[in-house]
C-alpha cells in the first residue's frame, strides 16, 4: 500500500509538472477576435490616397485615377468625414472625367488636321471647349482639400503632424494637375488655330458615291462607283470604300471616277451604309483638303430563321430532356447546326433540317432549382441565326420506403430489416441501403422490385437495456431520386452486458459478506484487552503472570518485574495484558504512580534486557533490580496508607 | 487513517477531477471543428464539411480544406497530389503556415508571400482586416460583393486569369511588420484567391484561413463563400484536422479518446471486467492460500 501511494504520488507530481494539462490558450497564430479589434480608421492614408489619385491625373492615368476613386468609395471614413469626402471624391471624379474627354478629343482633332480634314477637327475642337471649366473645379477642389484637412484635424488631432506632410503632397499634385490644365488648353489653342489656317489655305474636294444595285442578297456583292474632284477631276488618287468595318480600296482613274465591287459581309442586317473617303496624301496633303461622299445606303436581304421548339417546363437530376422543334426559312431547306447551352455553357450540339426531335441531359452536378435552357441555330450564309429561351425547373423525386424492423433487439447477435424502395409505386432498383445500429453498418442494394433485406450484427456494448437508434439510409443510383433516411427507436436487451454485471456485483456481495463475517469471527476470538484510557469501561483480563520458575540473575530480575507489576497493578487496575509491551504498561501506569515511575522505567529496562537481550546480566543488575521493586514497593505502601 | 491511506485517496481523487477536468473543458484550439469560440469552426464547418483526421481518408472527387499549419511528410504530399489528380478538388487555405510546401510539390508557381496584407483604407474595423472588393466571376464567387480576412497575407506570381479575388488598390505588403506603407513595400490590389488546373482536379489558394473561424463568418460575405465551396463538388466537402497546430489540452483529450475507446472496445470491456473481478476475489484467494 505505500509503495502504491508513492507512485501514484509521483504520477500525480509528474502530471501537474508536465505541460500536459496545461489549458492555456495555443501557441502564436495569426488572427484576432474581430469583436475585440479596435477600429482605427487610417485618415492619413486617406489623404495620402487622395494625392496619389492627382498623382495618377497629372500623368495623364485619368482611368487610373477614376478607379482610384471608385475603390475609395468602399474605404473605412468616418461618418463625420463621409460627406465631405464623398463630395471631394465627386468633385475629383468630374474633374478627371472632364480631362479625359478633352485628352481623347484633341487627340482625335490632331489626327483629323494631319489628315486635311480641318472640318471634323472643328467639331473635336468645338467639343472639347469645356476643359475651361476644369479650372473652376479645380480650385473647388483645393478648397474642398483645405476644408478636409481641417476636418481631419479637429477628428484626429494625435495624428495632426502625420497628416501634414500628407496634405502637402496632396496640394503639390494639385499644382501638377493645374499646370496639366493649362497645357491642355494651350494645346486646344494650338489646334484651333491650326484648323483655321487649314481651311483658308487648302482647296476643298468633292467626291460622290453610286451603288448599283441598291439591294442584293448578303454575301453577294454590289458596284460601287463615284467621282473625286477639286476645281478639276483628280486622278490617280485612294479613295476608300467603308462598309461596317470592312474597306475596300478604289483608285480614281483619269477622269476622276472610280468603279469598284464591294462584298456585302454576312451580316444579318437590312440596311447598311456604304461611305467614300479622300485622305490626301503625299504632295497633296499641301494642297488639298480630304472629302467624304454622302452615305449609299444598301438594302441587303437574307432568310430569316423560324424556330419552334418544345422543351418541358420540368425535369430531375440526370433526367433527359426531349427537345422537340421544327426549322423553317424561305427557300430551299438546308441543314442547320443547332447548339444548345445549359447555364449559358454548350452541352449539346445536333445537325436539323426541318422537323427535328432530340435529347439532351443536363450536366451530372445540376443542382435543384431553375436553370436557363437556351437553343441556337447557327448562322449559314443567307441564312439567319435563330434562337429561344427557355427556364427548366429542375427537381428531385421522393422515393418512399416501407421498412419491416424489430421493436427489440438482442445484443449482440445479429438482427434483420427488411423493406421495399418505390416511388410513386414503381420500384427503385439498385438503391443503396444502408443500415445502422450504434456503431454498425451494414450495405445492400435493392433488387429489380425494389425490395432489400439485410442482416446487421449488432455491436457488442456495455448497455444493459434501452432505447437506441437505428437508422436506414437510401441512396438510390438514378440522380433523380432524393436520398432518404428513416429513423426508429428500438429496443436493445444485452444479456451477456447483464450477465457479467450481475456476476461482478455477486461478487462484491460476496466479497463484502465474507469480510463482515470474518470481522465477527475475529472479534470473537480476540481477548478483550483493558485500555487505560477507559479502564473502567472494559472488562480487563490480566495478563497471567509467568508461573515458570526464575532462575539465575535474569530469574531475579524477572520476578522483581513482575512482583512490581502485580502491585501496581493492584493499585492502579492496570495490568500488563498479552499484547502489552512493558513499555507500554510503563506509559500507561507511570502517570498514576507519580514517584515510583523513575524506579519502575530502570526496572523495566532492565526486564527487557533480561528478556530480549543475549547481554550475560551479572549480580550488581539483580540486586539493582530488587533495590528498584523495593522502592516501587515502599512508594506505593505510603501512596495506600 | 494512516498516511499513505490519505495520499493514495487524494492523488487518485486528484487524477480522476483532473481527467474530467480535460475531458469537460472546451477545446480552444484554432480552427478546430469542436471548439465552440471566437477561433474555431464549429459554427462555420461543422455544418456540410466533414472532419478527417488523416489525409489517407479522402474518398475520390470531393472537396478537401487543408489549412497546414503543420509539415508534410513526403507521403501526405504525394496523397494530396493524387487526389487532385484524380478528380478531387483542394482548398489550400494559409497564411504563415506550409502551404508552400504543397505548392512547390505540385509544381505551381504560385506562392503564399508570408508577409503580412495590410490594408489602411478598405477594411473592417482596421488595417488588419482587409477587405477583399475585386471579386472574378467563380462558382466560388457567386453572391458575394465583400471578403473580410483577418492578418491575412497575399499570393504571389498569380497569372491575371488566375485570380479570383484581389485585395484594393491601397492594400501593401508590410514587409518590415512596422504596419506602416513605406516606398518599397508593394502595392495593392495582391491576389488574395486563385485557382488552378491539375491533372482531372483543381486547386484553390485562399491567403487567409481566418476566414474559417467562428467569429468571422458572420462579417461581409464571408459565410456566402463557405457555402460555396460546400457546393463545389456533389459530395460533402471535408475539412482536414491532422495539419493543426494541436495545442497540450487537444493532444491530452485525444489520449483520453483513445484510452476511452479501447476500454470501450470487447476486449477492453471484458479487461476492466477481468480486472474488476480480480481485485474483488483477492482475498478469497489470498485466505485459502494461507494454512
Amino acid at each position: 500500500m505505500r509503495r502504491l501511494s508513492i507512485t501514484l504520488a509521483l504520477i500525480c507530481l509528474l502530471v501537474l509538472t508536465t505541460p500536459v494539462l496545461t489549458l492555456a490558450q495555443p501557441g502564436y497564430t495569426p488572427h484576432e477576435d474581430p469583436s475585440l479589434a479596435r477600429t482605427a480608421p487610417d485618415l492619413t492614408a486617406l489623404l495620402t490616397y487622395y494625392g496619389n489619385t492627382f498623382s495618377a491625373a497629372a500623368l495623364g492615368k485619368y482611368v487610373d485615377a477614376q478607379s482610384l476613386l471608385t475603390e475609395l468609395a468602399q474605404a473605412q471614413i468616418p461618418d463625420e468625414l463621409t460627406v465631405l469626402a464623398d463630395r471631394f471624391s465627386a468633385l475629383a471624379s468630374a474633374l478627371f472625367g472632364k480631362m479625359d474627354r478633352a485628352d481623347r478629343l484633341l487627340d482625335e482633332a490632331t489626327e483629323l488636321l494631319a489628315t486635311n480634314q480641318p472640318q471634323a477637327a472643328r467639331a473635336k475642337l468645338d467639343a472639347a471647349a469645356d476643359i475651361q471649366d476644369a479650372q473652376s473645379l479645380l480650385i473647388d477642389i483645393d478648397s474642398a482639400a483645405r476644408s478636409m484637412k481641417s476636418a481631419l484635424g479637429t477628428f484626429a488631432a494625435p495624428v495632426l503632424r502625420q497628416i501634414e506632410p500628407a496634405y502637402t503632397r496632396l496640394e503639390q499634385n494639385l499644382l501638377r494637375l493645374s499646370n496639366l490644365l493649362d497645357e491642355v488648353s494651350r494645346l486646344r489653342q494650338t489646334l484651333d488655330e491650326k484648323q483655321k489656317a487649314l481651311a483658308t489655305r487648302l482647296i476643298p474636294t468633292a467626291l460622290t458615291l453610286n451603288i448599283t444595285p441598291q439591294g442584293v442578297f448578303i454575301g453577294e456583292s454590289v458596284t460601287a462607283s463615284g467621282f473625286l474632284s477639286a476645281s478639276t477631276p483628280l486622278p490617280e488618287r485612294t479613295i476608300t470604300l467603308q462598309l461596317g468595318k470592312e474597306s475596300t480600296i478604289a483608285t480614281t482613274g483619269p477622269d476622276g471616277a472610280f468603279t469598284i465591287a464591294v462584298n456585302i459581309p454576312y451580316l444579318y442586317v437590312s440596311q447598311m451604309l456604304l461611305e467614300a473617303v479622300y485622305l490626301p496624301a503625299g504632295d497633296d496633303t499641301a494642297i488639298y483638303l480630304a472629302a467624304e461622299s454622302q452615305p449609299a445606303i444598301i438594302n441587303a436581304t437574307y432568310h430569316l430563321t423560324k424556330l419552334d421548339v418544345t422543351v418541358p417546363e420540368k425535369t430531375h437530376p440526370g433526367f433527359p430532356i426531349p427537345i422537340i422543334g421544327q426549322l423553317s426559312s424561305p427557300g430551299e431547306e438546308v441543314e442547320r447546326i443547332i447548339t444548345i447551352l445549359w447555364d449559358d455553357v454548350p452541352i449539346a450540339g445536333r445537325q436539323a433540317k426541318g422537323k427535328f426531335s432530340f435529347e439532351i441531359t443536363p450536366p451530372d452536378d445540376v443542382t435543384p432549382g431553375k436553370h436557363a435552357l437556351a437553343i441556337h441555330v447557327i448562322p449559314q450564309k443567307r441564312y439567319a441565326p435563330a434562337s429561344r429561351e427557355f427556364t427548366v425547373d429542375v427537381s428531385t423525386v421522393m422515393a418512399q420506403a416501407d421498412i419491416l424492423m424489430p421493436s427489440v433487439v438482442v445484443l449482440p447477435w445479429q438482427t434483420g430489416v427488411s423493406g421495399k424502395v418505390t416511388s410513386d409505386r414503381a420500384p427503385v432498383p439498385d438503391a443503396q441501403i444502408e443500415v445502422r445500429l450504434g456503431r454498425s453498418t451494414t450495405f445492400i442494394r435493392t433488387t429489380a422490385d425494389g425490395t432489400f433485406s439485410a442482416r446487421i450484427n449488432t455491436p457488442f456494448n456495455l448497455s444493459l437495456a434501452g432505447p437506441q437508434e437505428m437508422s436506414v439510409t437510401v441512396t438510390p443510383t438514378q440522380p433523380w431520386y432524393e436520398p432518404l433516411q428513416i429513423k426508429r427507436e428500438v429496443f436493445t436487451i444485452n444479456p451477456s452486458s447483464i450477465a457479467i454485471i450481475l456476476l461482478a456485483a455477486g461478487s462484491l456481495g460476496l466479497f463484502l459478506y465474507r469480510r463482515r463475517r470474518s470481522a465477527i469471527l475475529t472479534a470473537a476470538a480476540q481477548p478483550v484487552v483493558a485500555r487505560p484510557a477507559t479502564p473502567q469501561h472494559l472488562p480487563i483480563t490480566p495478563a497471567p503472570i509467568p508461573k515458570q520458575e526464575f532462575i539465575g540473575f535474569k530469574g531475579i530480575i524477572l520476578s522483581s518485574y513482575f512482583s512490581a507489576v502485580e502491585e501496581i497493578g493492584n493499585l492502579t487496575g492496570v495490568v500488563l495484558g498479552e499484547t502489552t509491551t512493558l513499555r507500554e504498561f510503563l506509559k500507561t501506569t507511570a502517570p498514576k504512580i507519580a514517584a515510583s515511575a523513575l524506579p519502575l522505567t530502570e526496572l523495566t529496562v532492565l526486564a527487557e534486557l533480561a528478556l530480549y537481550s543475549t547481554r550475560q546480566l551479572d549480580a550488581e543488575a539483580a540486586a539493582h533490580a530488587e533495590k528498584q521493586a523495593s522502592a516501587i514497593r515502599e512508594e506505593l505502601r505510603r501512596a495506600t496508607s | 487513517m494512516r498516511l499513505h491511506k490519505v495520499i493514495t485517496i487524494t492523488t487518485l481523487l486528484v487524477i480522476l477531477a483532473l481527467t474530467a477536468l480535460v475531458w469537460f473543458f472546451p477545446s480552444n484550439d484554432d480552427f478546430r471543428l469542436e471548439n465552440r469560440f471566437w477561433n474555431g469552426a464549429s459554427e462555420t464547418l461543422s455544418g456540410p464539411f466533414r472532419p478527417v483526421k488523416s489525409l489517407a481518408q479522402m474518398p475520390a472527387e470531393s472537396t478537401l480544406l487543408l489549412i497546414p499549419y503543420v509539415d508534410f511528410t513526403a507521403a501526405e504530399l504525394q496523397t494530396v497530389k493524387d487526389f487532385v489528380v484524380q478528380g478531387g478538388t483542394l482548398i489550400l487555405a494559409d497564411d504563415y503556415g506550409y502551404g508552400n510546401r504543397v505548392l512547390e510539390f505540385l509544381g505551381f508557381k504560385a506562392r503564399f508571400s508570408g508577409r503580412p496584407l495590410l490594408d489602411p483604407l478598405v477594411n473592417y474595423k482596421n488595417q488588419w482586416f482587409p477587405r477583399v472588393v475585386h471579386l472574378s466571376d467563380s462558382p466560388l464567387t457567386e453572391g458575394i460583393e465583400n471578403l473580410a480576412l483577418n492578418h491575412a497575407t497575399a499570393i504571389a506570381n498569380v497569372a491575371a486569369d488566375e485570380v479570383i479575388a484581389q485585395s484594393s488598390a491601397f492594400s501593401y505588403l508590410d514587409l518590415n511588420a512596422n504596419e506602416k506603407q513605406e516606398a518599397n513595400e508593394p502595392n495593392g490590389p495582391h491576389p488574395v484567391i486563385s485557382r488552378y488546373s491539375l491533372g482531372g482536379g483543381q486547386v484553390i489558394l485562399i491567403a487567409d484561413p481566418s476566414l474559417f473561424i467562428n467569429s468571422m463568418s458572420g462579417i461581409e460575405d464571408n459565410h456566402q463563400l463557405i457555402q460555396n465551396i460546400a457546393t463545389l463538388n456533389t459530395t460533402p466537402p471535408l475539412v482536414d484536422q491532422s495539419h493543426l497546430t494541436p495545442s497540450n489540452l487537444h493532444q491530452t483529450k485525444d489520449l483520453l479518446a483513445s484510452a476511452r475507446g479501447s476500454l470501450a472496445s470487447p476486449l477492453g470491456t471484458l479487461g476492466v471486467v477481468a480486472l474488476a473481478l480480480s481485485i474483488t476475489l483477492l482475498p478469497f484467494w489470498r485466505e485459502r492460500r494461507q494454512p
